[in-house]
């Protein structure tokens, strides 16, 4: 594409003194619109945390009442009786929320690769993977779900002081 | 965010209201989150920012929604100032960016044929009271070629801004930009124009 040179002309220059001269006002109550709309947000982000504690909440009920309808056995036994891999999705729902409500920076892959919490993490999904693609027995499931539960835990509380940190 | 050019450096643009001190308190409240801070910000910056979004869309609905988007945002990203470029430099190029992602996704502003651009703007008739009316002679210009005199002329931008933020080339802007202000003259000018 050709370009051409071309300054404005004094006309030009007039016209534009003008337009930017002018300042023209917006809507009184454009402020109080602002002010809404941003408490429609923050109420909405609250919710949808609630929202992402409930779905907890409702996980840990479901399998605290599964773990009352069933007969009294010795302690290991009852570990076993917990949905793990139920409560480990709620929770890594949970903290998605949590990052995605207050922006936080998604973790890099350097970031995750030295964060023991997030390793583990990663270590515990490629062993569930394998025991899922090699159709394993079941029985070694409940552990990795179990350590995976515990792992997101210690994440969301990391994530939440994180949160705490940053408002101060 | 480019923070490296304050683009109320001089010209025109130092009109144009971003040029503006801002208290150091009041930024620091608005960092904590205090509401009443932005208000403070929003009565310093709420009118360059609202004629800025009128210049570059032409439209007043459209311009108030940008002004709230924007403030919106800065409500959520204050915290990220670090005070490297002026704060009004910082609030305009926040304005800037989200009007012309706005205008780019207008159909109308998506087409990038310059001749197709000035031949479709042909067709808006004028008055001779539009003719006396600056405002109404830049709305005469298509939407990407109001979007770069404005941005040139006014705020300050350079080419290689105005192709960064238009992901076109440096000598398309000065192309648009040459073309906008050879029409705007011909309006301002009707002996020329006939």
């Amino acid at each position: 594409m050709p370009t051409i040179e071309s300054q404005p002309t004094p006309e030009t220059t007039a016209i534009l003194r003008q337009i930017v001269a002018a300042q023209p006002e917006p809507a009184a109550d454009l402020w109080a619109r602002i002010e809404v709309a941003h408490d429609v947000r923050v109420r909405w982000r609250r919710w949808r945390r609630l929202a992402g504690g409930g779905v907890l909440g409702l996980a840990l009920v479901g399998a605290f009442l599964l773990h009352g309808t069933q007969p009294m056995t010795s302690a290991p036994e009852r570990g076993t009786e917990i949905d793990w891999q139920a409560r480990a999705q709620a929770l890594e729902l949970q903290l998605l929320a949590i990052e995605h409500d207050d922006h936080l920076p998604i973790a890099t892959a350097a970031a995750f690769r030295t964060d023991p919490a997030t390793s583990e993490l990663a270590e515990i999904d490629r062993r569930l993977q394998a025991v899922y693609e090699h159709k394993s027995d079941a029985n070694q499931l409940v552990p990795l779900w179990k350590r995976r539960s515990e792992l997101l835990d210690t994440l969301i509380a990391a994530r939440k002081e994180q949160l705490t940190l940053i408002r101060i | 965010m480019n923070n490296g050019a304050n683009t109320d450096s001089g010209g025109l643009g130092s009109l144009s209201g971003f040029a503006q001190i801002v208290d150091a308190s009041v930024l620091a409240r608005a960092q904590r989150g205090d509401m009443q801070a932005f208000a403070t910000l929003y009565v310093q910056f709420g009118r360059p920012c609202y004629g800025l979004a009128l210049r570059l869309t032409g439209n007043a609905a459209h311009a108030e929604d940008l002004v709230q988007e924007v403030f919106l945002k800065l409500i959520d990203s204050i915290r990220s100032y670090r005070g490297d470029a002026p704060f009004g430099a910082w609030l305009k190029r926040m304005t800037a960016n989200a009007t012309v992602d706005q205008l780019r996704r207008n159909k109308r502003f998506v087409d990038a044929d310059p001749e197709a651009m000035f031949a479709a703007s042909e067709a808006c008739a004028t008055n001779s009271a539009q003719k006396l009316d600056a405002a109404a002679l830049l709305q005469r210009l298509p939407p990407r070629a109001r979007a770069v005199v404005v941005l040139h002329e006014l705020e300050g931008y350079t080419h290689t801004e105005i192709a960064k933020l238009f992901g076109q080339s440096e000598s398309y802007s000065k192309s648009i930009l040459a073309r906008g202000l050879q029409r705007l003259h011909a309006a301002a000018t009707p002996d020329a124009e006939a």
